[in-house]
């Protein structure tokens, strides 16, 4: 007795394939009422694809339209306060941090400027600026000297500054009182780049940290300027302690704990909290209502497939009683229609994903030219599709449940029996 | 009675020196062997039903031979399908009685693997050894004829091709079938390929239900006995079960007829299947 032994449940691999074999040769032997089974998974799974992709889109473009105003980062200080620089470089260091910029008093915030036709623009915004600012556009590098400087789009065009490369040249302007006295400094800088209005909306300089604090030492006479000397980035390294600044969280997520780490530490700010949070309720009563209709949806689905395979596991009984009587065993007959099931989720899943793409595209048609170049109505992320994947194989294996349970108590004898 | 079953068995013995014995390629299988005892039964207690409706079948006797050929006989309901079942390792015996095979790895006592509900030994064996042929239906409807044929070669992993196929596909004329479906044949059709289907393992035991009952009277003589030929040349035993006493009669195989009882005091209905004294 050497190669006519059989045991079912021997080589599980060929068992299996055996298996899937039979499995699949009668549903393609079967293809009509399968394709009815398919539709009927795709008719459920369709609708719930869509809605979690509209609400998918109507979040993201929220988010976007938040996101493309980086004040929404922001975490402005409120009035003064004492930031030394290794606090400033801890907080920068955080990983829910995007951007820190040390600032000076407000006061100090702003020079006159002397433009080329020598027309003097006076208290016009100073801000400090440094690589990854998320104010500037990509592209457009921040001043690494104190005499160079990037001017807002509405400034420029006060100032009568070009487009051209570079823009040009202007004097600040710095004035102070000393011992009763009227001083004035000039500082010749020269224009990087302008940044753009949908950037940034108010006339301002961008300039190097160096530049503001050489101009508060200034008011505060605690230095000379001298337009001829020009101002080194070491001496503002001297300074240790600061007024104020400009935090950015990397995140709109990240804002509300940075925030309150900032707040732990005795500091006042503000944030745009409340319309990053109406968003964030929104997302969340719009998932839940998602939830609850998929929940439905599932449990419909594993009903009707369910009863579907059920009624075709019954019809089947003989030929699965046959399997039985010619040694398949009792396991690989029960796999039968969980193995069905399968095919019948992933292919309505299939179909249910072409619809969903045509439906998709209907709808970023439709309502996409109100959501900016970026925008699109509907969308579904790779993790969105493998857990509908992941769902949906999770519908057979519940729905096939019963099926199987039924294809297990098929006894071989029943072959046998007169039809 | 005895005499008369060795006749047989001597006779199978001379013929299977056919083109079947010839070298068979493929993995080195056990060949049914004729005249060696293949099942020993003795007070085998089968049951169909439960309640009401509970009826006994008892096999008291059978010493089956490899190569030989018994027929059940009784009327529709008599209970011969209920012990091709148990015949078949389909469905268990009840406890008690002895029924032990002594074919390729025996002795083995089947009902005790019952007992123990060895289910995968049983099916296993099943597998093996056995092939049945049913009244009618006797193919899966979702595989071709060709699949259907090798359905039990495949569940055994032997080759699709080998002398003994060719020799079957050559005289049950299914050659220019191999491509159909079960569905797209007639009934005659279907009831050769299952005789194929059936015999394609070379098990040592036929079981047959009714094979001919659904044909019309001369296909049905001629379906029977290529069924009786190849196995004869498979040197395959066969338990045939039909209503044709006549037929079985005039073939002058050895039979064994139901006698049946009525429901009496205290024991349900139920038949034995008894050899009739020459």
């Amino acid at each position: 007795m050497t190669a006519r032994t059989h045991d079912p449940g021997a080589r599980l691999p060929a068992a299996l394939s055996e298996t899937w074999r039979l499995a699949w040769r009668d549903l393609v032997h079967d293809r009509r009422t399968v394709l009815v089974f398919v539709l009927t998974v795709a008719a459920i799974a369709t609708p719930l694809l869509l809605l979690l992709g509209l609400k998918n889109g109507f979040v993201y473009n929220l988010r976007e339209t938040l996101l493309r105003d980086p004040r929404n980062l922001e975490i402005v200080v409120f009035g003064s306060a004492q930031l030394t620089r290794p606090w400033l470089e801890a907080l920068a260091a955080r990983d829910d941090a995007l951007f820190v910029v040390p600032k000076t008093r407000t006061i100090n915030a702003s020079v006159d400027v002397l433009d080329s036709r020598r027309k003097l623009h006076t208290a016009v915004e100073v801000l400090p600026t440094g690589p990854g600012d998320p104010l500037l556009p990509p592209g457009l590098d921040a001043p690494r000297d104190p005499h160079q400087v990037l001017v807002s789009s509405v400034l420029a065009e006060r100032l009568g500054l070009g487009r051209e490369d570079p823009p040009g040249r202007v004097v600040a302007v710095i004035k102070r009182r000393l011992d009763g006295r009227s001083e004035h400094a000039r500082l010749p800088l020269e224009v990087l780049g302008l940044v753009p209005e949908q950037h940034f909306a108010r006339p301002a300089l961008f300039a190097h940290p160096a530049l503001l604090i050489a101009a508060e030492d200034y008011r505060d006479g605690l230095r000379t300027l001298d337009g001829d000397r020009p101002l080194r980035t070491e001496d503002a390294d001297r300074r240790d302690s600061f007024a104020n600044a400009r935090v950015y969280a990397r995140t709109l997520e990240s804002v509300a704990g940075l925030a309150a780490h900032m707040r732990a530490q005795g500091i006042e700010v503000r944030t745009q909290a409340e319309r990053i949070a109406s968003v964030h309720a929104l997302d969340r009563t719009l998932s839940l209502l998602f939830q609850v209709l998929a929940g439905i949806g599932i449990a419909g689905c594993i009903l009707a497939l369910g009863g579907a395979l059920w009624v075709n596991t019954e019809r089947k009984r003989r030929a699965l009683a046959m399997l039985r009587l010619f040694g398949v065993s009792r396991p690989a007959v029960a796999a039968l229609p969980v193995l069905q099931a399968m095919v019948i989720a992933l292919g309505g899943l299939l179909v249910a994903f072409a619809v969903f793409a045509a439906g998709a595209s209907v709808f970023n048609g439709l309502l996409g030219e109100h959501l900016g170049e970026h925008g699109s109505a509907s969308r579904l992320g790779a993790g969105n599709l493998l857990a509908a994947l992941g769902a949906m194989l999770l519908v057979a294996l519940v729905a096939s449940g019963a099926a199987a349970w039924q294809a297990s108590r098929v006894a071989p004898g029943e072959a046998l029996r007169d039809l | 009675m005895r005499e008369h079953s060795a006749q047989i068995v001597a006779a199978v013995a001379a013929a299977d020196s056919g083109p079947v014995s010839g070298p068979v390629s493929g993995p080195v299988e056990p060949q049914p062997v004729p005249g060696a005892l293949l099942l020993d039964i003795a007070r085998l207690h089968c049951r169909r039903g439960d309640g009401s409706r509970a009826y006994r079948v008892d096999l008291p006797h059978l010493r089956l031979a490899g190569g030989e050929v018994v027929a059940l006989t009784g009327a529709s309901g008599s209970g011969k399908s209920t012990l091709l079942e148990v015949l078949g390792l389909a469905a268990p015996p009840a406890h008690g009685g002895q029924f032990i095979w002594h074919g390729a790895g025996g002795p083995i006592d089947l009902a005790a693997l019952w007992r123990r509900r060895q289910e995968h030994r049983l099916a296993g064996l099943r597998a093996a050894h056995i092939g049945f042929v049913m009244q009618t239906g006797g193919l899966l409807p979702f595989l071709t004829l060709r699949e259907n044929l090798l359905i039990n070669r495949r569940l055994l992993r032997m080759p699709g091709q080998d002398d003994h196929m060719a020799y079957l596909l050559d005289h049950l004329e299914l050659d220019p079938l191999l491509d159909a479906l079960p569905a797209g044949l007639s009934v005659g059709e279907q009831q050769r390929a299952s005789i194929g289907r059936a015999l394609a393992h070379r098990p040592a035991l036929l079981l047959a239900d009714e094979p001919t009952s659904a044909l019309d009277p001369r296909l049905a003589d001629r379906v029977l006995s290529l069924l009786l030929d190849l196995a004869r040349r498979s040197g395959t035993a066969v338990v045939l079960a039909t209503h044709e006493h006549e037929r079985v009669r005039k073939l002058g195989l050895r039979r064994f007829v139901a006698r049946v009882a009525p429901a009496t005091n205290g024991k349900g209905p139920g038949a034995r299947f008894l050899e009739p004294a020459a």
